[in-house]
């Protein structure tokens, strides 16, 4: 026995964006089945917000069992702040896949590239049960790595006839919608403000990692879906408390982290004000969307099961290549 | 900057870079370290695979165990786990485990490696390290319950830092008892007794168990005063007498103790929680607290195993084959 080793390169090469999607909705499936087995994440800090030992940076260890996918192991995935500025990434992750049943280590690849793909896959689906029916227009606020993999997920499910991106720097907008708009062939347009992104969008998906409030509730059309797929707080605390649906991908997760910790903590929310987990709605235990006026808030913190199950995805895929490396560890 | 590779090490290789003297000193590092929050250890996370759960069915489980050690500036996860069924039948021994390290500062990935063999090495060097602080002089005599791997390096370990005068051992099976005695022969310094029964081995001033068991074999009754007992099984080896009327409880991880390992029981009957707990490992090694063994007391002291070991084991194992270029290099990112 041995070891397969994947990098970012030869990932890249066996999966794309439907694929994902479709590894995605199994996944979240199998949580409302309760055939995935997911622990919470645990968090080791380096100084993530400035404190000893001042890296400003952290780790999340992130293991799952996802029985559709014969797919166990865990995602050792680091975020640090200020690795942007120094022109390197922000997130840089790694995944160790195992034999469900020997633990042996079947498979170490990169996890960064997954992670990216499965953060939008992730949005598709919830997308798919929860955006009004056609939807026309999307709005993205922050336009970086996760919102290239939101517009191509989201542009997999559904047609739109307009995005509208913005970023606190312009440029960084401006070029997202110039790539998108050759990659996709939709219309892509950079806004100046949060607000021209959100108003007359079907759908809103904040993906930056600002710790305050760049969407209003009263800036959101009847109909409209908000995904907040950020590790901090970046929504009007009145969208998640009275949005007439608050779906989450897991609960556990969300009081740790993101957009809903705050809110948790001071005592504004608690699950009775849940509407429900994204799995129970995929696998169709909880209706999803209902009528065109329900204003629905989705949370997606990011779930280790998605990184596992689209891992095992990827080394189905690799493993009987003869170009791939090989190491024994033991 | 370019995105540095990744270093591969294997099995034989790490074999090749670090001894158990090594291994035992840098335990014993991390503790102090860990002691006054110099190094941050978050408690482990469990993915049970059918070791207590009803599902799914593959009797295993597997934790992720991640740190940051401060004083090697080194972070990373040791993924590890055991297995019974399909990886016995296989031939493979019970623990599984690998290591990734990172480079904290910017969060490149600097190793993957074998984490197996540093699992047992610091494993058996946590229990010498621990006794450091907790018996009197540098000669015990040692009673040991389970002959096999563990047996052997806890054995080793305590032999860096200690003269073993009499070692007594008990496995269920003697022939694992009488090969342990044959391989360890020239690490104790006095003699190895195979004990027929489970009592005979409970004599000495340290009693260390590394079985599988789960039927709280080791009776209260058997453990004298003077005593340090290890119970470093996952189960539960001790019964619950001897937990509930030890004079000290003295750990490695407060939080960890209470889930899982030899307090988990009475923690979840209530009969015990971390008021229980004298002071860590950590606090003794940094001489925060001192808690010597005195003769008429009886120390159970579990160090169940921290990421931050094997983290920080892990890295004086890569910096060594970076410094000699043992290991061969990929590029994920």
């Amino acid at each position: 026995m041995d070891t397969l080793l994947a990098g970012i390169d030869q990932i890249k090469k066996v999966i794309v964006m439907k694929e994902a999607v479709e590894v995605a909705e199994a996944v979240f499936r199998g949580h409302g089945e309760g055939t995935v087995v997911m622990p919470p994440k645990i968090n080791l800090k380096m100084g993530e917000n400035g404190e000893w030992p001042h890296y400003w940076g952290s780790s999340n260890s992130m293991p799952a069992y996802v029985d559709s996918l014969e797919a166990m192991g865990v995602k050792f995935a680091s975020g640090y702040k200020k690795n942007p500025e120094k022109g390197l990434p922000f997130i840089l992750a790694t995944i160790i896949l195992c034999a469900r049943d020997t633990g042996y280590p079947i498979a170490v690849m990169d996890g960064t590239y997954i992670t990216a793909l499965r953060t939008g896959a992730a949005s598709a689906v919830a997308a798919k049960y929860l955006a009004k029916k056609n939807p026309k227009t999307l709005g993205i606020i922050g336009a970086g790595t996760q919102a290239r993999m939101n517009i191509r997920a989201l542009h997999e499910v559904f047609d739109f006839e307009e995005v509208k991106i913005t970023d606190v720097n312009k440029a960084y907008a401006l070029e997202f919608a110039v790539e998108m708009n050759k990659e996709l062939g939709i219309n892509v347009k950079a806004v100046d403000s949060s607000r021209q992104a959100v108003e007359g969008s079907d759908i809103i998906v904040t993906v930056t990692i600002a710790d305050e409030p760049l969407v209003m509730k009263e800036w959101l059309d009847p109909g409209a879906l908000v995904l907040s797929l950020g590790s901090y707080q970046e929504l009007d605390e009145n969208i998640p408390l009275k949005a007439d649906k608050l779906v989450v991908d897991d609960w556990e997760q969300n009081t740790h982290r993101g957009e809903l910790a705050k809110l948790i903590n001071a005592g504004k929310l608690d699950r009775s004000m849940l509407y429900g987990e994204l799995g129970e709605i995929v696998a169709g235990k909880k209706a999803g969307r209902e009528n065109d006026r329900e204003i629905i808030c989705a949370c997606l913190i990011g779930i280790g099961s998605l990184d596992i199950g689209t891992a095992k995805y990827v080394y189905d895929k690799l493993k009987d290549k003869d170009d791939i490396t090989r190491f024994k560890f033991y | 900057m370019k995105t540095p590779e990744t270093l591969l090490l294997n099995q034989e290789q790490i074999k090749s870079l670090i001894t158990m003297k090594e291994v035992v000193e840098i335990v014993d590092r991390t503790s102090k370290d860990l002691g006054v929050g110099k190094t941050i250890n978050p408690t482990k996370v469990l993915l049970d695979l059918g070791e207590t759960a009803a599902y799914p069915p593959y009797s295993g489980f597997m934790n992720a165990m991640p740190a940051y050690i401060g004083w090697e500036d080194s972070a990373g996860i040791k993924w590890a786990g055991g297995f019974l069924g399909e990886r016995k039948a296989l031939g493979f021994p019970y623990i599984t485990a690998m290591i990734l390290l990172i480079d904290p500062k910017l969060g490149f990935f600097r190793a993957a490696m074998d984490g197996a063999y540093i699992t047992n090495l610091r494993t058996g060097a946590q229990t010498a390290s621990a006794l450091k602080y907790l018996v009197n002089g540098k000669k015990i005599k040692l009673g040991l319950y389970g002959a096999g791997m563990q047996g052997h390096t806890q054995t080793e370990a305590i032999s860096v830092l200690f003269d073993i005068e009499e070692l007594r051992v008990y496995d269920v099976n003697r022939q694992a008892s009488e090969k342990f005695a044959q391989d360890m022969k020239d690490v104790v310094k006095g003699k190895i007794i195979i004990a027929d029964k489970p009592e005979d081995a409970a004599q000495g001033d340290v009693i260390v168990c590394v079985t599988q068991s789960k039927d709280k074999f080791l009776k209260n009754e058997w453990i004298k005063p003077g005593t340090v007992v290890f119970p470093m099984g996952s189960y539960q080896e001790c019964d619950d007498e001897f937990i509930l009327s030890a004079d000290k409880i003295i750990v490695d991880c407060i939080g960890q103790v209470m889930h899982r390992g030899a307090l988990r029981g009475l923690v979840e009957e209530k009969k015990l929680s971390e008021k229980n707990i004298t002071c860590t490992i950590g606090e003794m090694a940094a001489g925060l607290k001192e808690e010597r063994i005195q003769k008429n007391e009886r120390i159970l002291c579990l160090p169940i195993g921290t990421g931050a070991m094997d983290v920080a084991v892990a890295t004086a194992v890569y910096n060594r084959a970076v410094e000699k270029s043992i290991g061969v290099k990929f590029a994920f990112v």
